[in-house]
């Protein structure tokens, strides 16, 4: 198990193994976001007090709990990175930024939409909205670092620092609809308790989860494939690569 | 099918625009961060394999065999050395 961690964290071996993950993942991806929004746009039963916005949530809803496990995820790598100084854990954490980026940009856009016909405004500054508002920040203000600076170590590093300490408010995004009184409704999902939606309602939700999750996999190596052949570009196997294409 | 028409599917009971707007924005989106880095990765392939070709460089040799740096190194060296 250690021995793969090891051998994992060489750019070569990500490099080779990613390529045979990909094709799987896309796969699954393409499946599961098909189903998924074919079952929630024209099979799934109309909410009984939202009509047909509701369907929104079948995109909104993944997109809000990508964007947080994406953050956990850039804000692992950088830990790594400090760590113990993997490159591949700062081409990971370098490669994480735009995709969390943008899938916080759809929630934050899909949510204010779906806003208007429910609450009757795209946005309010309630804690919810304003948190996950911060999480864009953050993932534009790690890659904004990164781009700053001169040195790719140096730039790494600051990155990566800022990557942790934002993580403070992933515990602000999740508790903000307890503490503080909000418009947003709490988690749809929960590992305790069963859905309050009817299984027509909840089951392509579930998919749409997964789908956004391969989906993230399937964007964030094809990345960091990118990303490895332009830092290794000096190498033998990379020359060898590049000239059997 | 939750709808009686096509038409009704599309109207989606007069939340027609939010709802097709989010589900074309995230479709954009999800494209865009896939095109992207496979862009990103051809084109460095197509530049990197012009650049090794006018160096010289020949697939399926060793690194030592290949290296055009040194061998130029050893040229330079091998002038100044008489």
């Amino acid at each position: 198990m250690w021995q793969w961690f090891h051998k994992l964290g060489s750019p070569r071996y990500f490099f080779d193994i990613s390529g045979k993950w990909l094709p799987w993942l896309g796969i699954g991806a393409c499946l599961l976001l098909g189903v998924g929004v074919v079952w929630g746009l024209a099979f799934a039963p109309e909410d009984y007090q939202q009509g047909n916005s509701f369907r929104i949530m079948y995109v909104h809803v993944p997109a809000a709990i990508l964007a947080q496990s994406s953050y956990v995820m850039m804000a692992s790598a950088a830990v790594v990175y400090l760590v113990w100084k993997i490159k591949l854990a700062d081409i990971a954490m370098k490669c994480a930024a735009p995709i969390g980026a943008s899938v916080t940009f759809i929630a934050l856009v899909t949510g204010a939409i779906w806003g208007k016909p429910t609450w009757g405004t795209y946005w309010v500054w309630d804690a919810r909205l304003t948190s996950t508002l911060v999480l864009f920040f953050l993932f534009v203000g790690v890659i904004a670092l990164r781009s700053a600076m001169e040195s790719r170590q140096a730039a790494g590093r600051a990155a990566a620092v800022l990557a942790v300490v934002g993580v403070i408010n992933l515990p602000i995004i999740k508790f903000s609809v307890n503490w503080w009184f909000t418009l947003h409704q709490p988690a749809s999902f929960s590992l305790t308790e069963k859905p309050a939606m009817p299984m027509e309602m909840w089951m392509p939700l579930l998919i749409m989860v997964l789908g956004y999750y391969l989906f993230f996999f399937s964007a964030w190596f094809l990345r960091m494939r990118a990303e490895i052949l332009h830092r290794e570009s000096r190498t033998h196997w990379v020359k060898e690569w590049v000239m059997a294409r | 099918m939750n709808f009686d028409s096509f038409a009704d599917f599309i109207e989606m009971g007069g939340h027609g625009a939010f709802v097709w707007s989010c589900y074309a924005i995230v479709l954009v989106a999800m494209i865009g961060n896939i095109i992207q880095p496979l862009q990103v990765a051809k084109k460095f392939q197509l530049m990197q394999k012009k650049a090794l070709i006018q160096q010289g460089y020949q697939s399926g040799l060793t690194p030592q065999e290949n290296s055009v740096p040194e061998n130029s190194l050893k040229g330079r060296s091998a002038k100044h050395g008489d």
